[in-house]
């Protein structure tokens, strides 16, 4: 590794992935790290696989076939650890984090696929150092959130690509994973790095293809656990930023007309509730928090 | 030597077209060697042009005709290849041979590819000289549409020999000769729209005008294989027979399962990462990449193979980057076509996007209807390009996805728009061939509808149903929507249209009930136009006596307001004088007052004044405390 160049760590949180995703993720991510190091954005980069799968997805041969491979190709180093279990997007991205001391954290979905100028894309906006972290343009389907056309400001960013300073992800303590076990843990964490006093920035030049699907409607396909845990995500968010209104308001459309996994999801909530296990409402949240509509930050269409 | 054939010699028949061959492309006076002579039609035209005529067969009969005529003959049986060579060799002795005929000899020869190459080997030591081929084309259009419709009927001549054993196509033929190493120079086929295999002549594949034959028939033509060609006449040189034989079709493709025809001109390269970008992250990855770069700058082209370079070598490896350097939109995709080796062939613009199931979904479709079009679904976004370097955006969306593209191919919809971008299907590769489809490079638009319509009507279309590209919509002038008039795209709709009225056209199943509905509600609607039209004529004269009317009011209130402002500025003017002249009395009365006020027994009267308003004062009060 060249000195005084920063190095990144790519972290894969991974739950019954199928083995030829990987295949197709990690020689992408090599001829991402590849052009980020030889434009001189990054020294090393390191890939790390954390699995909550109830089975290992990457066996000893493929592993060490893709450690191979990931070596020819300028990879550091390529890890693989089989979590034994489930915790989740965020609980899996803190795992990984644990003792790492890279410069840089790139937190990346297993259904993604990056560009060759991903790396190096989204390393040149850190050249400020008030940025904390910068998130991409994904494809084939633009995320709406608005950002600012001239420095690239948003409100929140998003969780399948994402990339942190390590001393800022470790300022944080990285994802609430106590509270948030899939969806808006992404939101939160964002929101939390802006109260730390750092911009969270969204690169629109910097391309990752993200796996998502679209029906007949035009519609982005929802996955199975989008309904409960996303709603749960926005009653831990309501709380947490201090938005009681917002809370009550949700709960309430909720119960008049939500569909059985936001039931559950109100469920859930109210046992925590009961149970004490609610977080903590952040001081300072309104200078960072955004409700607009269902969402986060205003949406551009 | 049966008397059948014995042929007359004619200008324009084989014998007079290959003479006139021999006459341009060989020097008088050299030996002229007809292996397989028969009567030898051709010997008295070819020496009155200057060249020594020697004919050879195994048949004496036309030998003896030959030989009465004047002619040098030798017997010679081809069928007996061991030591041919050296017997042609010894038989033209020193004499410097111009060319060797075999007319209508190798489709009767057992084994073509010994003879070629003992041909060869002769030849070579005849100091090459070229060769002169007639053979009857076995895929004229009589004997292609008989034998669609179940006939095949020999003659005892033409061009369905009763004694032919092998039997030659224009590919089949130029194959068999590049393998021993022989190249065609020169062609002067016979060509006739009718065979001697036009019989029965009212047969519906046969007879001129009937549907069946112009359909067969503009699916014949479209190839260019030798519709019409009765008998290819042609001389070959001897080269290195170092080009191997065409190998037999591969039912399974060979290749990969989809090609990709992606073109660019190189100025939105933005753009283009991410459309490559989609393809690197295919869950099906059994696919190449043909990008077009549609340029005349080797320096684009050069950016565009640095931004492939970039991408992993697995995927990297399977694009290739051609330039077309000229030519109109469709040209790259032509240069494309030509350059696929896969199964299927589909079709990604540079600014557009797909799903990670493209590929996938048209595999699915291609497994459940293999040979057809498979077909997706588009939708629609509506995009804006920032050229304002201040932002970060190359581009952004300003819309959500639009569902304007059916689910379902309907192809008489599609007789009227196109609701298949080029983005969603892909297309058999082998029907393209051996249709021989291609973009109408003469078009500005439209030149995917046409291909599509082109290829749908005859292979058929299968729906995946699923949406797997997003067609981007560029607001502004870019993009060939914003780019060519509406004229130019509704002249080329017409176009699209009128060359398919050019002949007649496969439906899909269920299209006739569709077109039976489609007349029906036209029925209804022809027969409920004239009680529309009375009620319309009706409803127009009441509007017209409405607006007579409507006049005749607007007429009236205006005189109306004239009145009113008339009566108006009357009375105005005559308020004025009065008003002036109470004004004059008031400050007559004035004038008088202030005269007595100023007077001494006015100042005098002043206390008395004051008391009599005090005494008012109290008697108020007194009331208002009486309640």
């Amino acid at each position: 590794m060249e000195s005084g160049l920063p190095s990144v760590r790519i972290q894969v949180v991974l739950f019954r992935q199928q083995l030829g995703d990987l295949w197709r993720l990690v020689p992408a991510a090599a001829a991402a790290a590849r052009h980020a190091i030889g434009a001189r954005y990054a020294g090393a980069v390191t890939v790390a696989f954390g699995d909550c799968s109830p089975r290992p997805v990457v066996g000893d041969e493929d592993l060490r076939t893709m450690q191979a491979v990931a070596s020819e190709a300028g990879l550091g180093a390529l890890t693989y650890e089989h979590f034994d279990e489930n915790l989740g997007s965020s609980g899996g991205s803190n795992r990984l984090a644990e003792g790492s001391t890279d410069d840089f954290i790139l937190v990346l979905n297993p259904d993604t696929y990056p560009a060759p100028n991903l790396l190096s894309r989204m390393l040149a906006p850190f050249h400020d150092a008030h940025v904390g972290a910068v998130d991409a343009h994904q494809l084939p389907l633009e995320h709406p959130k608005d950002f600012d056309p001239v420095t690239g400001d948003a409100s929140w960013l998003s969780g399948s690509c994402m990339l942190v300073r390590g001393d800022v992800f470790r300022a944080v303590s990285g994802f609430d994973s106590e509270h948030f076990f899939l969806y808006c843990d992404d939101v939160d964490f964002s929101w939390r790095v802006r109260l730390l006093g750092f911009r969270t920035v969204h690169e629109p030049r910097a391309v990752v293809f993200h796996d998502k699907r679209i029906d007949t409607a035009g519609r982005i396909t929802a996955t199975p656990l989008e309904g409960f845990y996303g709603s749960l995500g926005r009653l831990m968010l309501t709380h947490k930023f201090d938005r009681p209104d917002l809370l009550e308001e949700t709960i309430a459309a909720i119960e008049a007309g939500g569909t059985a996994d936001q039931r559950a999801a109100v469920d859930e909530w109210r046992r925590r509730q009961a149970a004490g296990a609610l977080p903590s409402v952040v001081a300072g949240a309104a200078s960072v928090a955004q409700f607009v509509g269902g969402e986060y930050a205003r949406h551009r269409f | 030597m049966a008397a059948r054939y014995e042929f007359s010699f004619a200008w324009a028949g084989p014998y007079g077209l290959m003479t006139r061959l021999i006459e341009a492309n060989v020097g008088p006076g050299r030996v002229v060697l007809d292996l397989g002579c028969g009567f030898g039609p051709l010997a008295e035209p070819l020496q009155e042009l200057g060249y020594e005529y020697v004919g050879c067969d195994a048949d004496p009969t036309g030998l003896d005709s030959l030989r009465t005529r004047g002619f040098e003959t030798h017997q010679i049986d081809l069928t007996d290849l061991d030591g041919l060579a050296e017997r042609l060799v010894k038989i033209t002795a020193e004499r410097a041979v111009g060319a060797v005929l075999m007319l209508d000899v190798l489709e009767h020869l057992p084994d073509t590819d010994g003879s070629l190459a003992q041909l060869r080997s002769c030849l070579l030591q005849l100091d090459r000289p070229l060769l002169g081929l007639s053979i009857p084309n076995v895929a004229h259009y009589d004997v292609g549409a008989k034998l669609v419709m179940g006939a095949w009927d020999t003659t005892p001549s033409g061009l369905l020999d009763d004694t032919h054993v092998r039997f030659f196509t224009e590919r089949s033929l130029l194959s068999a000769m590049r393998a021993c190493g022989w190249y065609e120079i020169a062609r002067h086929d016979v060509v006739l729209r009718h065979s001697d295999q036009h019989f029965p002549v009212d047969h519906p594949a046969l007879a001129d005008g009937t549907p069946l034959r112009n359909l067969l028939w503009q699916l014949r033509r479209r190839i260019g294989d030798g519709l019409t060609v009765n008998q290819f006449v042609r001389l070959f040189a001897l080269g290195a027979a170092d080009v191997p034989p065409e190998q037999a079709p591969d039912p399974g493709g060979g290749g990969r399962f989809l090609g990709v025809l992606m073109r660019t001109q190189g100025k939105r390269m933005h753009n283009l990462l991410e459309a490559l970008t989609c393809l690197a992250a295919q869950t099906d990855q059994d696919l190449e990449v043909h990008l077009l770069v549609h340029t005349a700058r080797a320096g684009v082209v050069a950016e565009v193979r640095d931004l492939v370079a970039d991408f992993a070598p697995d995927f990297s490896g399977r694009v290739h980057v051609h330039q077309v350097e000229e030519g109109g939109r469709a040209r790259p995709l032509n240069v494309g076509l030509a350059a696929a080796t896969s199964r299927y062939v589909a079709f990604l613009d540079d600014d557009d996007l797909v799903t990670a199931d493209w590929v996938e979904r048209f595999r699915t479709g291609v497994d459940s209807a293999p040979g057809e079009v498979v077909r997706s679904v588009t939708v629609d976004r509506r995009v804006v390009r920032n050229d304002d370097e201040l932002l970060l955006a190359p581009y952004q969306a300003v819309g959500a996805l639009e569902t304007t593209h059916d689910c379902r191919f309907n192809a008489l919809e599609h007789f009227s728009r196109n609701r298949t971008p080029i983005c969603s299907f892909a297309v058999p590769l082998e029907a393209v061939r051996s249709l021989g489809i291609v973009f109408d490079e003469a078009a500005a638009v439209l030149e995917d509808w046409n291909f599509l319509l082109n290829l749908a009507l005859v292979c058929g279309v299968h729906d995946t149903g699923h949406v797997t590209s997003i067609y981007h919509r560029w607001e502004g002038a870019e993009g060939s929507a914003g780019a060519v008039s509406r004229e130019v795209w509704e002249t080329t709709h017409r176009l699209i249209v009128q060359r398919l009225d050019a002949g007649p056209l496969l439906l899909p199943p269920g299209s006739a009930g569709q077109i039976a509905l489609m007349w029906e509600k036209a029925l209804i609607l022809d027969h409920e136009m004239p009680a529309h039209n009375t009620e319309r004529a009706e409803l127009e004269t009441k509007v017209g006596r409405l607006e007579q009317d409507k006049q005749a009011l607007e007429a009236e209130r205006a005189a109306v307001e004239q009145t009113f402002a008339r009566e108006r500025s009357a009375l105005e003017r005559s308020f004025t004088h009065e008003r002036a002249a109470l004004d004059a009395e008031v400050a007559a009365a004035r004038a008088e007052a202030a005269e007595i006020r100023s007077s001494t027994s006015w100042r005098a009267s002043a206390p008395l004044r004051g008391l009599g308003w005090l005494g008012r004062r109290a008697l108020h009060a007194y009331r208002r405390a009486q309640g």
